[in-house]
């Protein structure tokens, strides 16, 4: 076996302000032309071992360290940065950050410009990386002007640059659509194949096993719970804790029973809400006429027509920078359509400011850090109410019943604990219960499953849906296991307008649309396709594993009306 | 929305400059620009920045609020101090009296044709130099910022700073946006209000505090990205190589020659005192 490029033999540490060890007695050797994925739930360590491998620990990152990590067959304590950099390259979670150059040939010079290499290396080696990264139309933009999807290749191109044996990726997949994130995923796959080495860090587990790891690093609270080849991990893994693929779970929960969850075949979204199609002489709770929206003389929407039922859940799902979250920033008119009309219950939003829509729509921003300032919990919530005028009298009332919609109250103290102390997840359901607190019937969810792991995700979405007294959910998504088990509805967006609208069954019934618009058919959806009838509810992995389980579901391939992929 | 300095310059005659010739040309301009006080020569450098300026191509409509509020910063900070805060007068010849207008009633203020013209030279002498400095923000490449200081002698580390500003100006609008944004669909009303500038900063923290604890959590990314590219551990090189051609040379000597010009006449005749237009003398 070939000398591994990095070997971790007995790695425990703590951050300096840590209570508990954040990895604990980790032993660990990559090999060249290896690819190692690593999963885990949040919190679980992996964020800490990448810092080991790149060097940030110790040399960024103080703390208590035992054990060893030789990189290049010396201890990462005893090099630079700029030497361990030559063999370790590393690709952030958020591109947005790690981009340092105004254009995207400053950024992929960024790093060969740190060490010193001639110009002529690195005019060469600019024009190999943006070529092998599939970037070359992107020579001479401004890295501003990018979008997420491009942003993403373009931070993996600059690590490219440096031409490292091993590349370490920190969830790539997490703000990319389906299609891109398997566009990187062969780039990396290229990467070892040629010889170099990747560790991956993904709460996708199913996609990232498209990369074909050869061993995967299962990590449960800064513990190796397993490091074997992929067959074992699926094994071993928590099916609630990393998504798994459809078959995998089904096996895990035949071979342990306890493991499924007691609801099994219970639709996952509440019952009350419609699966019929709007009737066209309803008023609609949102309406589209026409509409046409853009930033800065770009069009992004380019004439949409739509109508959302005052008892749907609709998940949008497109591309990246197909128009999905800006068709939602329109309809709360914090982006004027430049042509076309938004009507909201029957009225033109022209007639009405963005606080008067915010009492029937509740829009959850994708990250809760983005709108939390108060002292305190109780002050966040009553934020809101005050600007829109509420009597003080109501407040407690107001107060009381978000917190409790939300599931907050079980949390001690919560109405005086500061919002920025509470953990993301915790965070996230605060930042439902601020759209709550204005008693809106609807809600509007962007990207509710980003930066959570699969538990978290899952369990967020089953609280949203658990409130009482909402009418209907609007939410836009790269998560299509999670659109499609959640949604009565589907919205399909490709550049700017709308080409599916219908109930999941129907806009999955199309494979060659589905897959045009970026999007992943997974083994969740073959699995619905095969066990589920025609018009009963898509379920998720564990309800519909379980529903197999409990012997409920026929065998529906090839039946008319099944789903896609069921041939 | 896109609130960075964009490079709205590309192609022009200005933008085809070695970008260290418009930094090295500001530096002399304003530096020639305070030791004048005759306000005829100060229209002729009026003249020479706007024409620097229209060298740019710089388009009017992308830069006109830009413009105004320059205006009407420069008019409240010219007048109100030159006209109305005080009646002394600098840079006037030994011995020589003002001719007062008139008394600002209340504030008993004289207006004189002494502070008057004052107030006009500087005012001119403020628009040129934004006028020479402009370019500085959108005629020089965004990609060349960084070596343009480098090569003026800024340590590398530094030079960069400046690269990284520009960059991440963009990014922090659009967090500032963000937040704006979801604070809005919390019924936050941005409307003007007539309190206090205490009263009104205050209904900005919502929107403040957001943005810059995401700030501050977002620098800690990026220092971690440029680290682990190896930034600062060591020479660095720039892709970039800046050549000062035959007209870049001519242009930095024009530059000098203006400066050294503006020195020795403000030692060797009276353009170093405040000139009074005749026709601004009453009887």
């Amino acid at each position: 076996m070939a000398e591994p490029i990095v070997r971790i033999e007995g790695l425990t540490f703590r951050y300096r302000r840590g209570t508990e060890p954040a990895l604990r007695e980790v032993d660990l050797e990559v090999a060249p032309g290896e690819v190692l994925l690593v999963a885990g739930p949040s919190g679980c360590g992996k964020s800490t071992l990448i810092r080991a491998v790149n060097g940030l620990i110790p040399h960024a990152y103080p703390g208590e360290l035992h054990g060893t990590v030789t990189v290049g067959g010396r201890p990462t304590a005893d090099q630079k940065l700029r030497e361990i950099a030559l063999h370790v390259g590393t690709l952030l979670q958020d591109p947005a950050r790690q981009i340092v150059g105004a254009t995207v040939e400053a950024e992929l010079a960024f790093g060969p410009e740190n060490l010193g290499m001639e110009r002529s290396e690195i005019r060469a080696r600019i024009g190999r990386v943006s070529k092998r990264a599939g970037i070359e139309p992107l020579l001479g933009r401004e890295t501003a002007a990018l979008s997420g999807g491009e942003r993403q290749l373009l931070a993996m191109a600059g690590i490219l640059m440096l031409e490292p044996r091993l590349y370490v990726v920190d969830e790539p997949l997490a703000n990319l659509d389906p299609a891109t994130a398997s566009g990187l995923l062969h780039v990396l796959r290229e990467l070892a194949d040629a010889g170099h080495a990747v560790l991956i860090v993904e709460h996708r587990v199913e996609e990232a096993l498209d990369l074909r790891p050869d061993r995967v690093l299962y990590l449960d609270e800064g513990r190796a719970a397993y490091l074997g080849d992929v067959p074992g991990f699926l094994r071993v893994a928590d099916p609630a804790a990393v998504k798994l693929p459809f078959d995998v779970v089904l096996e895990r929960f035949r071979a342990d029973p306890r493991l499924a969850p007691r609801d099994a075949g219970v639709p996952a979204r509440p019952a009350p809400l419609s699966t019929e199609a709007l009737p066209t002489d309803e008023p609609a709770r949102l309406e589209f006429r026409g509409v046409r929206a853009g930033y800065d003389g770009r069009e992004v929407l380019h004439g949409v027509d739509a109508r959302l039922g005052s008892r749907d859940i609709v998940a949008v799902l497109g591309p990246n920078g197909s128009g999905k979250t800006t068709l939602f920033r329109t309809a709360m008119r914090l982006l004027e359509p430049t042509a076309g009309d938004v009507l909201v219950d029957g009225r033109p939003t022209v007639d009405r400011s963005v606080a008067e829509l915010a009492t029937t729509f509740g829009f959850v921003f994708q990250s809760p850090s983005q709108m939390l300032f108060a002292r305190t919990v109780r002050e966040e919530l009553l934020f809101g109410p005050r600007n829109l005028g509420r009597p003080p009298e109501r407040h407690d009332a107001i107060v009381d019943d978000a917190l409790r919609r939300t599931g907050l109250t079980d949390l001690e103290g919560i109405r005086e604990r500061p919002p920025l102390t509470l953990s993301f997840g915790q965070q996230k359901r605060l930042a439902l219960a601020i759209a709550l607190a204005l008693e809106p019937p609807t809600l509007m969810l962007d990207e509710p499953s980003a930066g959570q792991d699969h538990r978290t995700a899952r369990q967020f979405m089953r609280e949203v849906l658990a409130v009482p007294g909402l009418e209907s959910i609007y939410l836009v998504t790269h998560d299509v296991d999670l659109a499609l088990a959640y949604a009565t509805r589907i919205l399909l967006f490709e550049a700017g307008m709308i080409v599916a609208d219908g109930s999941p069954a129907d806009v999955i019934g199309n494979e060659d649309r589905w897959t045009g618009c970026n999007l992943r058919v997974t083994s969740l959806m073959r699995a619905n396709a095969q066990w589920r009838g025609p018009g009963e509810p898509f379920l998720d992995a564990e309800a519909l594993a379980a529903f197999v389980l409990a012997g409920r579901a026929g065998d529906h391939r090839g039946q008319k009306g099944a789903a896609v992929g069921s041939t | 929305m896109n609130f960075a300095p964009r490079y709205l310059g590309r192609g022009s005659w200005l933008a085809q400059r070695d970008p260290r010739v418009l930094v090295l040309a500001v530096v002399c301009f304003v530096f020639a620009a305070i030791q004048v006080w005759d306000v005829r020569l100060m229209l002729v450098l009026l003249a020479l920045a706007f024409a620097w300026y229209r060298s740019a191509r710089i388009p009017f409509r992308e830069v006109r609020r830009l413009w105004l509020f320059a205006i009407v910063f420069i008019s409240l900070l010219v007048f109100g101090n030159g006209i109305i805060a005080s009646g002394r007068v600098q840079r006037l010849p030994d011995g020589w009296e003002q001719h007062i207008y008139l008394y600002l009633p209340l504030l008993g203020s004289p207006i004189s044709a002494e502070n008057v013209t004052f107030a006009i030279t500087q005012f001119l002498r403020f628009m040129s130099m934004i006028a020479i400095g402009m370019p500085l923000a959108f005629a020089i490449d965004p990609e060349v910022l960084g070596v343009t200081f480098a090569r003026l002698g800024v340590p590398s580390r530094f030079a960069f700073a400046i690269d990284l500003t520009w960059r991440f100006i963009p990014s922090f609008a659009a967090d500032f946006r963000t937040t704006l944004d979801a604070q809005r669909v919390r019924g936050m009303d941005f409307a003007p209000r007539s309190r206090g500038p205490v009263a009104r900063l205050r209904r900005q923290v919502p929107v403040i505090v957001p943005t810059v604890v995401n700030a501050i959590a977002g620098a800690e990314d990026t220092i971690d990205a440029m680290d682990l590219r190896g930034f600062g551990t060591g020479p660095r090189t720039w892709l970039r190589e800046l050549r000062l051609d035959r007209t870049d040379r001519a242009v930095l000597a024009g530059f000098v020659l203006l400066l050294v010009g503006a020195t020795v006449a403000g030692f060797a005749t009276s353009s170093s005192y405040l000139w009074i237009p005749p026709f601004m003398i009453p009887g």
